[in-house]
């Protein structure tokens, strides 16, 4: 338990924390604010900057925070880092889902269901936060936010097909209910999650944030 | 001087921008995408795109930026740099130059490939250089943005959590969730000026002057404040501030009142290019704006195999002439012997196929009469409800059904088919008091099946009153 919580005290754990509520607050203001403009509503997209955006942004988070501030000194010790890197990062990413749906589940949806919303968002906060993950692993915890950010918010600027959809590379644009759209953000969320937790994040030669 | 050159050198190779530089052009692509020319290059779209490449582009360079910002801190080598001779602001906007700048290099790149790319295909115009220097000061204003919030609050959440940001600020002004369609100019790729809204027949509304002022009065705002962090006391800084501010301010204002522009709001009302048209003689001659004039020969081979079953009945339009108010109904320019068309959005999206129905639809009516205008709409008997069907509009025109009938034909013979017309191409859109009839479909193949020499005659004889609008359901044979 000391471990643990010398480890997370390491990775500044309480600042991604405080981070990520404070995006929360300032997403959930944001679209407060847009809900309440009479050109907005539900059906025409008014939430989808919070469940696509507010998704990216905690992913960002978690992956930023994925680094080790120890470098190849941390891989000598004596006791399995695994179960400690998914007790942090799985932590942070159930913390991130706890409080983005919490704010979801206030807004006032004008009669449409909550499940379809909070789905999409569980989805993105998984797909991007296996992709930072991933890019963390790969290339560094400090530059992992910058292909899902690229990633992540192409398609909001993006064209529609003929049939008023999103291409289904843009899963994250995708409705909750989209199979395929879940199978590709739940795989992204397992190799993301898995590799970090078994090699950690690349090491790089910035030092320490 | 030379001393700023060599540290703004050091600082291009340092920059993360170097490295990121692949993904920064592809930023620039996708981000201009949605605009992008497809078979037509038009100078219009070309600027429109380039402006918009910024869209992505941006907040990804003031991600960056923001990242770079904190490089001193994150390498522990901020009281190391405090001793150098250098003033510090000129290694601040060095440091910040060598990242922007590679922003600026991704985005000049991608303008210089597709201005080439239309310098060699465009048949008409040129580049519009305050829609370019738009998108230049945007980009150059973003990264600034990012660079003094990253320098401010120095994080690893920072970089992030910046670019997400400018990315909310452009989806407040243009996106789905946009706020203010008056506060549209604030944002580089302003919804009022997209290539949706705008053709190469009428003049863009000026307000490149406001949107740069503004973007200039915001970047000047962010790099004042990068100096200020470590020349608190330099009256120098402080007045570049406040100039900038100012500057935004004015930017600002004018921005928000150019917004309200009634031209802006409504194309329609902006001033017409005056132009000579380009045309192709034949059976129809086909004229055509000179910027569009690479369709031509598709679009004159076209509108004669639609026309081909008329060749040598009288009255039958023998001029066919692109215009941006084809689906406008008040401003039909139709004769008695010419029809118009828009065939723009072709390049945008609508398929050839749209286009023909508009075609069918023009040769067999004369859009300068009736349209849109109860007054003299013909009122359906009996007969006509009859063999209209059932119809969901009792006053359905009987005269526009006629037509529907005929027009479909033609463009059952050019091998459409017409059974699946698109409202984008046929009558709803021309015409809303229209309500198609349940029957067209058979009334067209009744009509198809007729004998060829007794379908000749009756064109013949006909197609003048038919055109104007004179014949309704009942009189088709």
């Amino acid at each position: 338990m000391r471990l643990t919580g010398l480890y997370l005290r390491s990775r500044r754990t309480g600042g991604a924390v405080l981070t990520l509520v404070l995006v929360t607050l300032l997403a959930w203001a944001g679209t407060q604010y847009s809900l309440s403009q009479p050109s907005n509503h539900v059906e025409g997209g008014a939430l989808i900057p919070f469940l696509v955006l507010g998704a990216l942004a905690a992913a960002c988070v978690v992956g930023a925070g994925s680094g080790s501030p120890f470098g190849e000194a941390e891989l000598t010790v004596s006791r399995p880092l695994s179960p400690i890197r998914l007790c942090h990062l799985g932590g942070l990413i159930v913390f991130s889902i706890v409080v983005l749906a919490a704010a979801l589940l206030t807004f006032d949806l004008h009669g449409t269901r909550p499940a379809a919303p909070t789905l999409m968002l569980l989805r993105n906060l998984a797909g991007f936060g296996g992709l930072a993950l991933l890019i963390a692993r790969f290339f560094g915890a400090r530059l992992s936010w910058v292909l899902p950010l690229a990633f992540g918010i192409a398609p909001v600027f993006g064209t529609l097909s003929p049939d008023g959809t999103f291409p289904i590379w843009a899963w994250q644009m995708q409705p909750g209910d989209n199979w395929i759209a879940w199978a590709i953000s739940l795989a992204l969320f397992a190799a993301g999650l898995a590799l970090i937790c078994l090699f950690g994040a690349r090491e790089t030669s910035d030092g320490v944030d | 001087m030379s001393a700023a050159r060599s540290l703004l050198r050091l600082e291009l190779k340092r920059s993360v921008g170097l490295l990121l530089f692949p993904l920064l052009l592809l930023a620039a692509w996708y981000g201009a995408s949605t605009d992008l020319p497809s078979g037509l290059y038009l100078w219009l779209d070309t600027s429109f795109a380039i402006r918009d490449s910024v869209i992505l582009l941006g907040p990804l360079v003031g991600g960056v930026s923001a990242w770079m910002a904190s490089r001193n801190r994150r390498r522990g080598m901020e009281e190391m740099l405090v001793i150098t001779p250098r003033p510090s602001a000129v290694r601040d906007l060095a440091a910040w130059a060598g990242t922007a700048l590679w922003g600026v290099a991704a985005y000049v790149l991608f303008a210089t490939v597709l201005s080439i790319l239309t310098w060699r295909n465009a048949t008409w115009g040129g580049p519009l250089p305050g829609s370019l220097l738009v998108g230049l000061l945007a980009l150059v204003a973003y990264s600034a943005l990012g660079w003094a919030v990253g320098y401010w609050v120095p994080s690893r959440f920072t970089a992030p959590l910046s670019a997400i940001g400018l990315v909310i600020w452009e989806l407040a002004l243009v996106g789905p969730a946009g706020i203010n369609l008056h506060l549209t100019l604030l944002s580089v790729a302003s919804s009022l000026l997209s290539p949706e809204n705008w053709s190469v027949f009428r003049e863009v509304p000026q307000v490149a002057a406001q949107q740069s002022l503004w973007f200039l009065g915001l970047g000047g705002v962010a790099l004042a404040v990068i100096v200020l962090k470590n020349s608190l006391t330099s009256v120098l800084a402080w007045i570049a501030l406040l100039g900038a501010v100012a500057v935004a301010a004015v930017g600002l204002s004018a921005s928000l009142a150019a917004g309200e522009q009634k031209a802006l709001n409504d194309s329609f009302s902006a001033k017409a290019v005056p132009f000579k048209p380009a045309c192709e003689k034949g059976e129809i001659t086909v004229c055509v704006h000179p910027a569009y004039k690479s369709l031509l020969p598709r679009t004159s081979e076209k509108i004669n195999e639609v026309a081909a079953p008329l060749a040598g009945v009288s009255s039958v339009p023998d001029r066919a002439l692109q215009t941006d108010d084809a689906y406008s109904l008040s401003g039909k320019t139709d004769t008695a012997n010419s029809f118009t068309f828009d065939a723009f959005n072709v390049t945008r999206g609508d398929s050839m196929r749209v286009f023909e129905q508009e075609v069918g639809w023009g040769l067999v009516r004369n859009g300068a009469v009736l349209i849109g205008d109860s007054s003299t709409q013909t009122h359906p008997s009996a007969e006509d409800r009859r063999l209209c069907g059932a119809t969901a509009n009792e006053n359905f025109d009987p005269a526009l059904a006629a037509q529907d009938v005929v027009g479909r034909w033609l463009l059952r013979r050019a091998g459409d088919d017409p059974e699946n017309l698109t409202q984008a191409g046929f009558s709803v859109s021309v015409s809303p008091s229209f309500a198609e009839c349940p029957n067209t479909g058979k009334l067209t193949k009744r009509f198809s099946t007729l004998d060829p020499t007794k379908r000749r005659d009756w064109l013949k004889k006909n197609f003048t009153d038919l055109r104007a609008g004179k014949l309704t359901l009942k009189d088709l044979p």
